[in-house]
């Protein structure tokens, strides 16, 4: 039981970077451009489409996880040139609409090329079956790959922007919009970068999820309305408030599925009550937040 | 351009004009279509409510359509196997009678709308959004994880309710049901607004501050609103779970609340007739663009974002100037 | 002294190291204009807000007709009879003048989640719509959509809106703000003669309007009231002068 409990907050955790790498982009585009992107699932989708086509055309994982990364931000660029840039200044009703819009074009255009029908990516051989962790816990390598990747980028966000002149100009951006501006910084060229840095998060997320599960049209949204979740419980806006919110969502919703059925058959003989709760466990986690700290955890009080 | 009354009434009337003209040349087909369409215009009309007078911009409508299709469902359940949804101190017994299915339906959406409002009015602009799409979602994993009601695969309604005076099951009746129902929203819609609530929520859509100064509450407002809203959009799924004599999780999916924000933005927001008009030509274009091609959403994407970009106001703001009423 | 309509007793209010109201007490008699003036960054709108129920403060209270009204919302203190106007025109664009007056009305009337009928059938509430934007020289705008109003106007239109509300105190932030020499002097006529209605408590900018109308002024400094008295206290008070020097407008 131990063990597999350990086994559950490992995949919790696993769950919590994935979901990270999809709210760090959101939350980085809405706390500089000021902007709410639903189409950041649809760049989840091209990176996890994208590293399956060149997986399977090459053989090559990593150059399919390549292939994911580089997809997503020449997506996330051309959609930022074409139609993001003109959001900027318009309020919420038209980000929304434009994004919606945004993803029924990529959802179809991604099922005319690709068809209907799922693809799988292959984890790799070198990553494949489980590795023993100390104190005897056989856990799948290809998981803890994940953790470690997601940790990593994490650390490399952190270290983007805090000490790299572009991290400090992104902050900035964060704080005050016109101040940027003063400092003779490019700011579309900034707003290009950010974008589609958040969508080579998205890509990278994609891929890799993807991999654990199946490539398929309409696979990003309901990443995207979790990542939702997550930066309302971090704070919206605070790349700090998404690892936060990333690791107590996974969390939440992996032991949720793990503990409440069995939980359940002890109380009321049947698992139906535990899983219809842990369905809905990340979104009652949300409500709680909000009750208690609206403006999410890491986030400024206005 | 013409009055924007005028307009309101050309859409009203053209809608009769619709269905008897399909009637006298047997088009059954027809019926049926122009009927999903007004239903989704009572969902619109619902939204429009929150989004166009209250400027609210609720992500999660899908919630109260799914809410008001699965108390159609489940009521149909239990009348159809004759097995009380709750015996004990009273007893609540399954029926497809439609008066009494829609007001079950209504009561369910304002109790829902009651809920998600309470949690999500308390915060603005792209919370309020992600919040809602969040709460939607969550109604769509309780259908889907709830086991006695049909858990994915959903329900199936084999007679649809019934409607004093009507055979519900001739899709003629059923339009005029739907038509009874959509005008007297329309109605409803056009009171609330022209009256000091609706004075008042246009205001606070605007300049939340100055209705708090004169001593209104924002919150009551958006909150009532919010409510009213869900009742009405909770309707529409109830009929639309009596027309297509089943529901399933995906009365709940968030491309429901996209596209009922569609048929807000496609027609007018905050325009009377926008919904109704965004409603019908959403599902024309549904049935021809669909009948061509089976990739009819990309052609639907690229539209919307068009009228995003370059053509606020929709169809009606391009097609009507605002009649500007002189008070005294 | 008579019992105050309006007092604030011993409020603080502090942002971090900042301490944007330090200690403020201060009232407002029946009958009386009392003004509050201070340099920009003096914390009168912090103050404003506190009283007008936008923010709490740290410690301190404000009594409002005698009742201790600190721990009431803004909604709650206008209901009480709190007039407020705003520095910064909060009209509704959209709306028309008429539309805007109404809207105050049916504030005052608590009809907004009450009654359904139209918000514009009443007669006699459209007559005194009507009769505010008499008052404020709006008649002949009445039609007019709040955003297509000149400066002066919309500032005219926020009085109005005040009006309405049959307040029991005024509560007007720089009034003033923006008008030329001749909207001043047309504001100043119409508030000396408001004050017959209902004491104001006037936040201003404008020193010739300040010492034409006040009866009182308070003088609020770094969150602090350096001194409260008659105009011509004020124009002598040694700490006064201080505090303004080298601000041309204090006469």
């Amino acid at each position: 039981m131990t063990l597999l409990f350990i086994e559950q907050i490992l995949n919790g955790v696993q769950l919590g970077v994935m979901l990270f790498l999809m709210a760090a982009g959101l939350t980085l585009v809405f706390g500089v451009m000021g902007l709410i992107n639903l189409a950041h699932g649809s760049l989840y989708m091209v990176g996890a489409f994208a590293a399956a086509a060149v997986a399977a055309s090459t053989g090559s994982f990593l150059l399919g996880v390549v292939a994911s990364i580089v997809a997503a931000a020449v997506a996330g660029v051309l959609i930022e040139m074409l139609v993001i840039r003109r959001l900027y200044g318009r309020d919420h009703l038209d980000q929304v609409l434009a994004t919606f819009a945004l993803i029924l074009i990529f959802s179809e255009g991604t099922r005319m090329v690709f068809g209907s029908f799922p693809l799988y990516l292959q984890i790799p051989p070198a990553l494949a079956g489980p590795i023993t962790l100390p104190g005897g816990i056989e856990y799948p390598l290809f998981r803890l790959t994940l953790i470690v990747i997601g940790l990593i980028v994490a650390f490399a966000l952190y270290l983007l922007i805090t000490k790299t002149r572009l991290g400090i100009q992104i902050q900035a951006g964060e704080e005050d919009r016109e101040m940027i501006s003063a400092l003779g910084i490019d700011i579309s060229k900034l707003y290009t970068f950010v974008f589609a840095l958040g969508a080579a998060l998205a890509g990278l997320s994609g891929a890799l999820v993807g991999t654990l599960q199946s490539v398929e049209v309409g696979m990003g949204e309901p990443v995207l309305i979790t990542a939702f979740v997550v930066i309302v419980i971090g704070g919206i806006g605070s790349i700090q408030g998404a690892l936060i919110g990333a690791i107590l969502v996974g969390l939440t919703q992996t032991l949720g599925a793990f503990l409440l059925p069995s939980l359940s058959i002890t109380l009321f003989g049947s698992p139906d009550t535990g899983q219809v709760l842990s369905s809905m466990l990340i979104y009652i986690l949300m409500a709680l937040v909000l009750l208690f700290r609206p403006q999410g955890l890491m986030g400024v009080k206005t | 351009m013409i009055p924007e009354r005028l307009y309101n009434g050309i859409i009203w009337l053209g809608l009769i004009a619709f269905g008897l003209l399909a009637y006298f040349i047997d088009e059954p087909y027809w019926l049926t279509l122009a009927t999903r369409a007004m239903i989704f215009a009572i969902a619109g009309l619902g939204l429009n409510l929150v989004l166009g007078y209250g400027g609210m911009i609720s992500f999660g409508h899908a919630a109260f359509f799914g809410i008001g299709g699965y108390a159609v469902g489940i009521l149909a359940t239990h009348a159809q196997t004759y097995d009380p949804i709750f015996a004990g101190f009273i007893t609540l017994t399954g029926t497809q009678f439609m008066p009494y299915t829609w007001a079950i339906a209504v009561i369910a959406g304002g109790i829902g709308a009651a809920l998600i409002g309470a949690i999500s009015l308390r915060t603005q602009g792209a919370y309020f959004i992600m919040i809602t799409l969040a709460f939607g979602q969550m109604f769509y994993y309780f259908a889907i994880s709830w086991p006695a009601y049909g858990g994915e695969d959903g329900m199936s309604i084999y007679l649809r309710g019934g409607f004093p005076g009507a055979n519900t099951l001739r899709p003629f009746d059923f339009f005029w049901v739907t038509f009874g129902v959509l005008t007297a929203v329309i109605l409803l819609i056009r009171t609330l607004n022209a009256s000091p609530f609706g004075l008042s929520l246009n205001a606070v859509r605007q300049t939340p501050e100055r209705v708090e100064t004169v001593g209104i509450s924002p919150f009551r407002l958006r909150m009532t609103a919010f409510i009213i809203s869900g009742m009405i959009t909770a309707l529409a799924g109830a009929l639309f779970a009596d027309l297509n004599k089943y529901v399933s999780p995906s009365m709940f999916s968030w491309t429901i609340s996209g596209e009922i924000m569609i048929f807000v933005i496609l027609g007018g927001v905050a325009r009377l007739m926008g919904p109704v008009v965004g409603a019908i030509v959403f599902v024309t274009l549904e049935e021809l663009l669909g009948g061509v091609s089976d990739h009819w959403h990309l052609y639907l994407g690229i539209l919307l974002l068009l009228i995003v970009l370059f053509a606020k106001g929709g169809i009606t703001g391009a097609l009507t100037r605002k009649t500007q009423v002189q008070h005294g | 002294m008579a019992e105050p309509v309006l007092s604030v007793r011993n409020i603080s209010k502090s942002f971090g190291a900042i301490h944007a109201s330090k200690n403020v007490t201060l009232d407002v008699q029946p009958g009386e204009i009392h003004a509050l003036i201070g340099p920009n960054g003096a914390g009168k709108s912090t103050l404003i807000k506190q009283i007008a129920g936008g923010m709490k403060p740290d410690t301190g209270s404000v009594h409002f007709l005698g009742q201790d009204v600190t721990a009431l919302n803004t909604v709650q203190r206008a209901r009480l009879g709190l007039g407020r106007s705003f520095q910064v025109s909060a009209v509704i664009p959209d709306f028309t003048v008429v539309e805007n007056i109404t809207l105050a009305l049916h504030g005052r009337e608590q009809s907004a989640l009450q009654k359904l009928t139209n918000a514009f059938s009443k007669q006699s509430l459209i007559a005194e719509a009507k009769n505010h934007a008499t008052r404020t020289k709006l008649n002949t705008r009445l039609n007019i959509r709040a955003s297509a109003l000149a400066h002066g106007e919309r500032r005219r239109l926020e009085i109005a809106m005040a009006l309405a509300l049959k307040p029991k105190v005024f509560l007007l932030d720089e009034p003033m703000a923006g008008l030329g020499n001749e909207g001043a002097a047309e504001l100043t006529t119409l508030l000396s003669d408001l004050k017959r209605e209902a004491p104001i408590l006037l936040v201003e900018h404008d020193m010739d309007a300040v010492f034409a109308l006040a009866d009182r002024i308070s003088v609020l400094v770094y969150g602090e009231v350096i001194a409260t008295g008659t105009t011509q206290e004020i124009r002598s008070n040694k700490a006064v002068k201080a505090a303004y020097l080298g601000e041309e407008d204090f006469a």
